[in-house]
C-alpha cells in the first residue's frame, strides 16, 4: 500500500505541491486529475524519487522512500512511465524490457519470478516487433512498451503519466482494458494521470483532484463527478 | 607498393591509438555528458607508473605493462570518485572546468614530485624493431598497436552488446535518468564507464611510451586533443563514431605527411584541421552523430 503524506515542494518560491496526501491500495486504480500546472506530474516525480520533496513522506508498505533517489524508489517497487516517452530508442523492444527485468531479477527476485517476457510481449501486442529498435515503433506501440518496461520491475506501485495522450477513442479504450488486466494479473496499485476525464472516470475506482499544487477533492468516481469544486475547475467540460 | 602498405599500417597504427583514446572520451561523454579533458592525465599516470617501477628496479615489461594499465584504470576510477562525482548533476561547464582542474593538478604533481623535464623510459624499446612479414618490412610496434586495438575494441563491442551491464550502459547512454528509474545504480554505471576509459587510456599509454621512449608531465595533452578531434569528426558521444573518427584522423595525418612536400611539413596540423573543418561544415553533427531531438519535459 502506498501512502503519500504531507508532501510539500517549492520551485524557487512557487509552491508546486502543498501538503499533498494520497493513498493507493494494492489492486486499486486511482485517477489523478487536475488542470495544467496542478502539480500532478510533480507529485509523480516525488513518488518515483525523481524529485526530492521539501517535506512529507512517501511510504510503501510503511517504508519511507521520499527523497532517496529514483534507484531506491525503483528497488522498493515503484515503477513509472512518462508523459513524454522515455524509451531507450536505440535498443530493441525486447532489450528495453530486459534492462528493467535484469535489474529487477537482481533487486527484487521474488517480484519478477513469474514474469514471462515472451508471454507479456504477446499480451501487449509487441511480439512481432520484439527485435526492432524502439524508435521505429508506432506511437501506440511505444506507449505500451513503456508500460511493459515499467511492469518488468514487478512493481507494487505503477505510476502512469498520461498513458492515453495522443490516442484516439478506440486506442484509449483498448488501453483501459490493458490497464485493468495489469491490475488483475499483477495486483499492483496503479495511479493514472490523464487529461481525458472520460477515460479516467471509466478506468478508475477512486479519483484524487489537484489544483494549484493541492488536493481539492478525493473520493469514488461518482462523488467526484458531482463535486462542485471539480465542476468549477473543469468549467465547460462536464465530467 | 611496399611503401604504400607501410604507410597504410602507419596510418592504422596512429588511427587505432586515437580510436582507443576517443572511445574512452566517448563512453564517459555518452553517459554523463562530461568532456573529460583529464583523460590525458590518465595516460600520464600509466606512463609514470612505468617510470616509477623502473626506478624501483622492477623493470620487466611483463610486470610494467599490466601494472601501468592497472594504474590507469585506478586513476580513472579515482578521478570519478574524488573529482567528478561531487559535480555529477552540476551544469556541464562545471564538469569540464573540474576536468581542467584535475588535469592541471595531476600535471603539477608529476612536475613537483618527479621532474619537469622528460625522463627516459626505455623498457619497451624492444618493441621498436622491424620485422619481416613475408616480403614486407614492418614495425612490430605498429602491428601490435593495431592488433591490440582491434582485440580491445572487439571486446568492448561484445561487452556492450552481450552483457547485462553493457546493455544497461547502452541504455544509460540514451537516457541516464531512466536507467536509475529501473533501479540500476548510477554510481555503478558511471564507475564502469570511467574504468573502461581508464583501461583504454592505459593501453594507449603503453604504446605511446614505447614510441616516445620518454615521459613528461604534459605528455597527455596532445593525445587527448587528437582524441577529442576524433570524437568531433565521428560525432560526439557515438562510440562507432569515435572509432571511425580516430582511424580517419590517423589516415588524414599520415596521408598529408606523405603527400606533402617535405618543406611543407610544418603545415600538417593546419591542413588536418582545415579538412576537419570542411567535414564539420558539411556534417555538423559529425559523421555518425545523431541529431539531438529536444522537447522532453523531464530534461
Amino acid at each position: 500500500m502506498l501512502e503519500v503524506r504531507g508532501i510539500g515542494k517549492q520551485f524557487g518560491g512557487v509552491s508546486a505541491l502543498r501538503d499533498v496526501s494520497l493513498e493507493c491500495r494494492k489492486g486499486e486504480i486511482r485517477g489523478l486529475i487536475g488542470p495544467n500546472g496542478a502539480g500532478k506530474s510533480s507529485l509523480i516525480n516525488v513518488i518515483s524519487g525523481v524529485l526530492t520533496p521539501d517535506k512529507g513522506a512517501v511510504a510503501l508498505d510503511g517504508r519511507n522512500v521520499a527523497g532517496k533517489g529514483p534507484e531506491v524508489a525503483a528497488r522498493a517497487g515503484i515503477a513509472r512511465t512518462f508523459q513524454n516517452l522515455r524509451l531507450f530508442a536505440n535498443l530493441s523492444v525486447a532489450q528495453n524490457i530486459e534492462v528493467a527485468l535484469t535489474s529487477a531479477r537482481a533487486l527484487r527476485p521474488d517480484a519478477v519470478r513469474g514474469f514471462d517476457l515472451h508471454a507479456e510481449m504477446v499480451a501487449f501486442s509487441l511480439i512481432a516487433r520484439s527485435e526492432d529498435a524502439a524508435r521505429t515503433l508506432s506511437y501506440g506501440d511505444q506507449r505500451r512498451l513503456e508500460i511493459l518496461r515499467a511492469l518488468a520491475l514487478g512493481p507494487s506501485v505503477l505510476l502512469l503519466d498520461e498513458p492515453a495522450a495522443g490516442m484516439n477513442d478506440v486506442e484509449s479504450a483498448a488501453l483501459a482494458e490493458l490497464i485493468r488486466g495489469i491490475r488483475d494479473r499483477f495486483g499492483c496499485a496503479i495511479i493514472v494521470i490523464d487529461h481525458d476525464l472520460h477515460f479516467i472516470m471509466k478506468l478508475s475506482e477512486r479519483i484524487t483532484v489537484m489544483d494549484m499544487g493541492a488536493v481539492i477533492a478525493e473520493g469514488p468516481v461518482d462523488a467526484i463527478r458531482r463535486d462542485p469544486k471539480v465542476i468549477e475547475i473543469y468549467l465547460g467540460s462536464t465530467p | 607498393m611496399d611503401f604504400v602498405l607501410q604507410q597504410i599500417l602507419n596510418a592504422l597504427a596512429f588511427g587505432s591509438e586515437y580510436a582507443l583514446l576517443a572511445l574512452g572520451l566517448a563512453i564517459v561523454f555518452s553517459i554523463m555528458g562530461l568532456v573529460n579533458f583529464a583523460h590525458g592525465e590518465i595516460i600520464t599516470i600509466g606512463a609514470y607508473t612505468m617510470y616509477i617501477m623502473i626506478v624501483m628496479g622492477l623493470g620487466s615489461p611483463l610486470l610494467v605493462i599490466p601494472l601501468a594499465v592497472l594504474a590507469a584504470v585506478l586513476g580513472a576510477l579515482a578521478f570519478e570518485r574524488v573529482a567528478f562525482r561531487p559535480v555529477r548533476y552540476a551544469p556541464t561547464s562545471t564538469g569540464m572546468l573540474t576536468a581542467f582542474g584535475v588535469s592541471i593538478l595531476v600535471q603539477n604533481a608529476f612536475l613537483l614530485f618527479i621532474s619537469a623535464r622528460p625522463r627516459a623510459v626505455s623498457v619497451l624499446g624492444g618493441l621498436n624493431v622491424t620485422v619481416w612479414v613475408g616480403p614486407l618490412r614492418l614495425q612490430l610496434l605498429q602491428i601490435l598497436e593495431l592488433g591490440v586495438s582491434l582485440v580491445v575494441t572487439l571486446g568492448l563491442i561484445l561487452f556492450l552488446t552481450r552483457s547485462t551491464l553493457g546493455l544497461a550502459m547502452r541504455a544509460a547512454a540514451r537516457d541516464f535518468a531512466m536507467v536509475r528509474l529501473v533501479g540500476i545504480r548510477a554510481n555503478r554505471v558511471i564507475a564502469t564507464a570511467f574504468g573502461i576509459s581508464g583501461l583504454l587510456a592505459g593501453i594507449a599509454a603503453v604504446f605511446i611510451v614505447a614510441r616516445r621512449g620518454s615521459i613528461e608531465p604534459d605528455m597527455g595533452f596532445m593525445p587527448v586533443l587528437k582524441a577529442f578531434v576524433a570524437c568531433v569528426i565521428g560525432g560526439f558521444g557515438s562510440l562507432p563514431g569515435a572509432a571511425v573518427g580516430g582511424l580517419l584522423l590517423g589516415f588524414i595525418e599520415v596521408g598529408i605527411l606523405v603527400l606533402l612536400p617535405q618543406q611543407w611539413g610544418g603545415l600538417t596540423d593546419a591542413i588536418v584541421f582545415a579538412l576537419i573543418a570542411l567535414i564539420l561544415v558539411t556534417r555538423p553533427q559529425g559523421l555518425m552523430g545523431r541529431n539531438v531531438e529536444l522537447g522532453d519535459k523531464e530534461r
